[in-house]
């Protein structure tokens, strides 16, 4: 057998289910967005669902949402890996349990960290109880709204939970790759510890966790389970209005539902290839 | 000009139980270029951190022109140090690194270019500026190195095995270069080095340093001539250290009776002869002359290397190729310690 043979063969198991189901799924999306459902007697190509997709008041402030959820909870998620990562590398006594516990939820499903978020911080949740029975408010409802809140900080607390730990221990090998010694120049050289940080560690970590952070951000704009769980019904995030779009009993909004899925997929396709390429050029410059 | 001088200087890591370095006292003249000498792992660049900040000291003091630093943080101090793998930043070409310590100090931008430009055209790398260092070779990397750390006009510089990365024709190029800088920048130099040459053609002084403990700290020739121990005389490459006993300026070896110059320090009593190869003589003296055989004659260009055996003791000399008045292995000769080149270690 050649080499090429041996590599289709291996690779075909699993190109094959990536073609048929996901270019597949994504080709009857797309036909279906544009309005061509022959199942129900909807022949024409044509452009109307993107049209009252970008006229809808809620869209767009579903796609306002969901941007400031997953920018904010990127951003946060980089901060705080950085902090905490910089806490990491020094030794402290206790370090093990901390790191421990740190870690511990890269292993948790999004949607049992979202459960037990609702469980503890909801307004009929546990801290809320635990709050009124220690007369510290006065009425449950006095807790303050911290799931399905306007801002979605629920939602937001919930991927960081998830993602600062994630990002942490990238921050943490690229720190631990480079040493002391990069940083102990810089002060010889008459860096302040601030000014050390600033142009020494940060322009080497942020390369660094820029695949991740792209990462964090598709996720985030496109995930379904926690907003669900933990968002309001309106206006709600991009994924879970398509969803609802597409089980309405009036197939007729399915070609909406479907233009809302193709955007998402294609916002974040953008948003992957604008991020190589200030990646390309990030690395250029070395 | 700055004085450096290290008292009792401790220093234990968090979680070791042997000292890295152990009551260090040293002074080093204003102006002067100093070899920290010793094997891998003796606690060079530990003492190289505690006088630049960068590690706490544990114990003892760092002073500088009298005045003590040990809380003074490091980008106060004037200190630079150069390190062995040259550490550019990876992220900023040539000029942004050599001008990085006066941007950390907010100098105007025309006299930072100003400023950069001088010290890249002493390193001989004038036009470089625009280089990324990935592009430079190892000597290139180091002599940028070397300009960030001089741009800013330090009180003092520390250099992490400078040469020990470099190819041997770099190497010489580079001593001269350090040479060159410590002349014209006047600056206090520490010179960190494993290698025994190197310390002697570079350095004033010498502190060799073995397992964290400084154990002799003079001009480069004491150590070839008046080594404080045998491990010292065998790590500046002195094979002939005979077993002996003094009475007066009488040694009594298993090679006979040699008669050693007055008034050297140590006791009456069991010593170790020590002579340099290069000292010993192929000829009759009158005195401290004795019959040998040669077991082997290594011609190595200009120097010609003997070993013999008297009584037991295999002796190592090495003389001028021209001179030899031709002796092959397998020859009886007279070989003369002259009185004046034998130095004794008391046992
Ligand atoms: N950061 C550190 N933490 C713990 N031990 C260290 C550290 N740096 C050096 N050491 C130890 O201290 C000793 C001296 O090291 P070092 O000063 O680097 O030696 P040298 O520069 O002479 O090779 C070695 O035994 C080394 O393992
Ligand atoms: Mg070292």
């Amino acid at each position: 057998m050649t080499k090429r043979t041996t590599i289709v063969l291996l690779l075909f198991p699993t190109i094959s289910v990536l073609v048929l189901l996901f270019l597949g799924g994504l080709a009857m999306g797309l036909m279906q967005s544009f309005g061509y459902m022959p199942l129900i007697g909807m022949n024409d190509f044509n452009i109307d669902a993107y049209g009252s997709l970008f006229g809808d008041q809620e869209f767009l402030l579903s796609l306002a949402l969901t941007l400031w959820i997953s920018i904010s909870s990127t951003l946060l998620t980089m901060v705080l890996a950085i902090i905490t990562a910089l806490a990491f590398r020094k030794t402290f006594s206790g370090k093990r349990i901390a790191n421990f516990l740190y870690q511990f939820p890269i292993t948790i499903p999004h949607i049992v960290i979202a459960v037990g978020t609702l469980l503890v911080f909801s307004q009929s949740g546990m801290a809320a109880r635990f709050a009124h029975q220690a007369g510290l408010i006065a009425d449950q409802n006095q807790f303050p709204v911290v799931v399905s809140d306007k801002l979605g900080l629920g939602i937001i607390y919930v991927y960081l939970w998830k993602q600062i730990p994630f990002v942490g221990v990238i921050v943490l090998s690229i720190l631990q790759a480079m040493g002391n010694n990069y940083e102990e120049l810089a002060r010889s050289l008459g860096a302040s510890k601030w000014q050390a940080f600033r142009h020494v560690l940060l322009p080497t970590i942020i390369p660094g966790i820029l695949p991740a952070s792209i990462i964090c951000f598709s996720f985030t704009f496109g995930s379904y389970e926690v907003p669900f769980l933990l968002g309001r019904p309106y206006p709600t995030v991009i994924s879970v209005l398509a969803m609802r779009l597409y089980q309405d009993v009036d197939l007729n909004a399915r070609p909406q539902a479907m233009a809302t899925a193709v955007f998402m997929a294609a916002f974040i396709s953008i948003m992957v290839v604008l991020y190589k390429r200030l990646l390309g050029k990030m690395s250029g410059r070395r | 000009m700055t004085s450096i001088t290290l008292r009792k200087l401790c220093k234990t890591y968090e979680g070791s139980k042997h000292p890295a370095v152990e009551n260090f006292d040293l002074e080093i003249e204003p102006g002067e270029l100093v070899a920290f000498l010793g094997p891998s792992g003796c606690g060079k660049t530990t003492t190289l951190k505690m006088i630049a900040g960068l590690h706490s000291v544990t114990r003892g003091d760092v002073l500088f022109n009298g005045v003590r630093v040990n809380d003074i943080k490091p980008e106060r101090r004037e200190v630079v140090m150069v390190y062995q793998n040259y550490l550019l930043f990876p992220y900023m070409n040539v000029a942004e690194n050599v001008g990085f310590g006066l941007r950390m100090r907010k100098t105007p931008k025309d006299e930072t270019d100003r400023r950069v430009a001088e010290i890249l055209k002493l390193v001989q790398l004038e036009g470089y500026g625009h280089r990324s260092s990935a592009q430079l070779s190892g000597g290139q990397k180091q002599r940028v190195a070397l300009a960030r750390a001089l741009v800013i006009r330090p009180k003092i510089l520390l250099l992490d095995e400078p040469l020990a990365n470099l190819d041997a024709h770099l190497r010489d190029e580079m001593r001269d270069l350090i040479l060159d800088i410590h002349k014209k920048f006047e600056v206090t130099t520490v010179f960190v080095t494993h290698d025994q040459e190197e310390a002697v053609l570079l350095a004033d002084r010498i502190a060799l340093i073995f397992d964290g403990k400084l154990v002799q700290y003079s001009h480069s020739k004491d150590f070839y001539e008046k080594p404080a121990s045998e491990r010292i005389s065998r790590f500046f490459g002195n094979g002939n250290i005979i077993e002996g006993t003094k009475a007066g300026t009488t040694v009594t070896t298993g090679s006979g009776a040699f008669q050693v110059r007055p008034g050297l320090p140590a006791a009456d009593g069991p010593v170790q002869l020590v002579i340099r190869p290069e000292s010993i003589r192929l000829s009759r003296e009158e005195s401290n002359s004795f019959k040998a055989l040669i077991l082997k004659k290594i011609y190595m260009g200009t120097y010609t290397r003997y070993c013999f055996e008297a009584d037991g003791h295999i002796w190592d000399t090495t003389t001028e190729s021209n001179e030899i008045p031709g002796y092959e292995a397998g020859d009886s000769a007279w070989f003369t310690l002259p009185q004046d080149k034998i130095w004794l270690i008391e046992r």
